[in-house]
């Protein structure tokens, strides 16, 4: 499947979960619950390695930190839709003789999600589609070198959160942001180059800079 | 003078040649140093790394030596950016024969093999010093040079080359 699909597939579900949001609007109370997370980890990255220090397995493991908004629509059913806005940044750092790789990632995405509560535990499915700015600002031989390569990305995460009595909780749970470029710049010796990526998949020429996170934080209602 | 005679020729044949730019090249990353014929050229001047392959492939002939009072030539030349590129020559290439370079064009003295390493610029020519060339790989059944060079101002330098040959 090419990313164009997936991202077709994505935005196909994205809508799915929006139009079923109003549905289950409609037949509950249109009241609901604002929820704030904060959550870290760690991530990793596992689509091509772009970067100056990538035969060093060690620009695979990254630090990831996030912060999500989420409207839960409704306040009795089992089953309810919420909306809301999640961001993410990713750090990778390496370093291999004469080069240095710093790359850092920001994600920022809608967020359409299905939550399965009961008293005290909630599970909730979320899909997004938002955007990836993503730099690499490493060295060559000791002088600077920068990589930017910012695209449109899709996320889907599944997580898991235990409330305490009151507003507050503890979440954990697992992000896949899906992001793929047909180029990226570089600014090298004071000019700047576009490179087309090297990485063929069937008759498509794309590189993958995908991540999967892993995170921990916590919650707060109201 | 026959050196400046093949590199005259050898530069204006590959001013005049249309090469469309690789997008798939990435000027900054050094690429590896190989034996295959696999026409990539990297070296660090000055702390900046200069690659081939972005602007067509890098340029070899290997001009025989004519009699015995001639010697063997690889001229190399190879564009580094849209208007810069780096030339240099190699004296009797011998494989696995690490050679001393010099700017000073006198192959009747001690060195037998040397090269004239230049950067042609946009803000001018710069001479890169003398040092050193290993070629780790001259086969003319082949047609493949390879080979590793550092200097005064040039550092990690290496090239691996698929050359032509040049009239005798």
């Amino acid at each position: 499947m090419t990313h164009k699909k997936l991202y077709r597939y994505y935005g196909t579900l994205s809508v799915i979960l929006l139009l079923l949001s109003s549905v289950m609007q409609a037949q509950t109370p249109a009241r609901g619950e604002h929820v704030l997370n904060l959550q870290t980890g760690a991530t990793f990255y596992t689509g091509h390695l772009l970067g100056t220090a990538a035969p060093s397995s060690h620009l695979r493991s990254g630090f990831t930190w996030a912060g999500n908004y989420t409207y839960v629509i409704g306040t009795r059913a089992t089953l309810r839709p919420g909306i809301g806005l999640m961001y993410q940044g990713n750090r990778y750092t390496a370093d291999v003789p004469n080069a240095s790789d710093k790359i850092r990632t920001d994600y920022l995405a809608p967020q359409f999600s299905l939550h399965l509560i009961n008293e005290t535990m909630c599970w909730h499915l979320t899909l997004g589609y938002g955007y990836q700015w993503y730099r690499d600002a490493g060295t060559v031989y000791g002088k600077p070198r920068k990589v930017t390569m910012n695209k449109i990305a899709g996320n889907i995460g599944l997580g898991g959160e235990y409330r305490f009595p009151r507003h507050w909780g503890i979440v954990a749970g697992i992000n896949y942001i899906m992001a793929y470029s047909d180029s990226y710049s570089v600014r090298y010796r004071e000019e700047t180059w576009e490179v087309r990526p090297h990485y063929r998949k069937g008759d498509k020429v794309w590189d993958d800079i995908s991540q999967l996170s892993v995170f921990a934080g916590l919650s707060y209602h109201f | 003078m026959n050196r400046i005679i093949y590199m005259t020729l050898f530069v204006a044949a590959l001013c005049c040649s249309c090469e469309t730019e690789d997008f798939s090249i990435d000027p900054s990353l050094m690429p590896a140093a190989t034996q295959k014929g696999a026409n990539t050229f990297g070296c660090v001047i000055d702390g900046w790394v200069y690659t081939g392959g972005r602007y067509g492939d890098p340029k070899a002939i290997y001009y025989p030596a004519a009699d015995e009072t001639e010697n063997d030539t690889i001229a190399i030349n190879v564009r580094t950016n849209e208007d810069e590129r780096i030339s240099f020559f190699i004296i009797n290439p011998k494989e696995k024969g690490i050679t001393i370079y010099s700017l000073s064009d006198t192959p009747e003295k001690e060195y037998n093999v040397f090269t004239n390493a230049v950067l042609h610029g946009r803000y001018g020519t710069t001479e890169l010093g003398n040092g050193t060339v290993n070629i780790t790989r001259f086969s003319k059944d082949m047609q493949i040079v390879s080979g590793t060079f550092e200097g005064d101002y040039v550092k990690d330098g290496r090239f691996d080359i698929t050359y032509t040959n040049g009239e005798k």
